[in-house]
């Protein structure tokens, strides 16, 4: 197979766009996808400071690495979430990375917050981690970002990850969430920093192939946590359509994207957390409620 | 049909799982589909090096299938 740029040998098919491509060639490839994302989306300008959250994982390296490519002033940020020997190999990953590129790495552990980790606040409460850890995420990524001046926070969202949240929520019809999914999601208020998602034309095999030819030494581990994740048979399912009909992936997510306007938006008007400050559609934030709720477990626990 | 003569079985590697698979020679895009792996969620290495779908693996090279789903 011949690399479809320069007739060298290629080391990858990439069937939505009906191409093979060398080494040299896809490196470009993933970096135009990235430029195309942020013009297409007007995600980010050169002159802002982005925190790039980076989960030891491949998507986030990779995002980190283009956005640095690409000229963009980034630094990283972690949240340790305090999952027994997961964490701990997140975080060494991260520290490698962001050392062998000489960048800042700024770090939050989940444990100085609520004072105990996801894994505790979620048995303590009787909830799975995973429902907690998104929105311990969301809210400690965006008040850090905020209180540090920062203008964006990235995240490494590929396009499988999106076309499979698209899916789970045209599957329950979850309109408040499909008119608020997108590659940005502005800042509508100071303490609300916008949300940016570079990765979205990306594939998440592109992502992977783009790790080991850069190379990125990321955290191939899977979170304990994240077996039996509805994502999961969500992404299997529009691959299997990828593979009978290349492009599915990229024509059912850019399409709702175009589509996507014409949803009504169904979101509550945003106020002020009582406890915290940051927004929140309730008299208190999720987080503060969370951070009671667990205070209320203290003398139970005792 | 043609039948491969098995000298020695060809070792695969899935995720960091070992398996044989009984071929002197096969190519990538075979490899996958006997194995019912999706071509869309793997990648594959031979001998540390990333080789596209048309790519022959032979006995004695060193097979790595990279699954993406899932990790992140």
């Amino acid at each position: 197979m011949k690399c479809r740029k320069c007739g060298g040998k290629a080391v990858i098919r990439i069937r939505a766009h009906n191409i093979a491509l060398c080494e040299e060639d896809f490196l470009d490839f993933v970096l135009d996808r990235v430029q195309k994302a942020i013009r297409s989306y007007h995600l980010l300008k050169k002159e802002e400071r982005v925190l790039v959250a980076l989960s030891g994982g491949k998507d986030s390296l990779a995002a980190f690495d283009l956005l640095q490519r690409l000229g963009y002033q980034v630094e990283a940020f972690h949240i340790d979430l305090g999952i027994d020997g997961f964490s701990e190999a997140s975080l060494e990953a991260v520290k490698a990375f962001v050392k062998e590129r000489g960048a800042t790495l700024h770090l939050l552990r989940v444990e100085d917050e609520l004072g105990m980790g996801v894994v505790e606040a979620a048995r303590r409460l009787r909830r799975p981690p995973c429902s907690l850890c998104g929105m311990i995420k969301r809210y400690l990524m965006n008040r850090f970002a905020y209180e540090r001046g920062f203008s964006a926070v990235v995240t490494g969202h590929n396009l499988d990850d999106e076309g499979a949240t698209l899916l789970g929520n045209l599957l329950r019809w979850q309109t408040g969430y499909l008119s608020r999914q997108a590659p940005l999601l502005p800042s509508s208020h100071p303490r609300l920093i916008k949300k940016v998602k570079p990765l979205v034309l990306l594939s998440e095999r592109e992502v992977l192939a783009y790790c080991l030819l850069r190379p990125i030494s990321y955290l191939p581990d899977r979170c304990p946590y994240a077996k039996g994740a509805t994502s999961i048979p969500q992404k299997e399912a529009l691959n299997l359509l990828e593979l009978h009909s290349p492009g599915t992936k990229l024509r059912f997510y850019q399409g709702f994207l175009e589509a996507r306007g014409s949803l009504s938006q169904e979101e509550g008007e945003l106020r002020e957390c009582e406890v915290c400050g940051f927004l929140t559609v309730r008299e208190k934030c999720q987080f503060c409620t969370l951070k009671e709720r667990l205070n209320a477990t203290e003398g139970r626990e005792r | 049909m043609t039948k491969l003569r098995i000298l020695n079985p060809m070792k695969v590697e899935i995720d960091g799982k070992e398996l044989e698979v009984k071929r002197k020679k096969i190519r990538v895009e075979r490899l996958l589909r006997d194995l019912g792996i999706n071509p869309e969620v793997a990648l594959v290495l031979k001998n540390g090096k990333l080789v596209p779908e048309d790519e022959e693996i032979r006995e004695g090279d060193r097979c790595q299938i990279l699954l993406t789903v899932g990790t992140g």
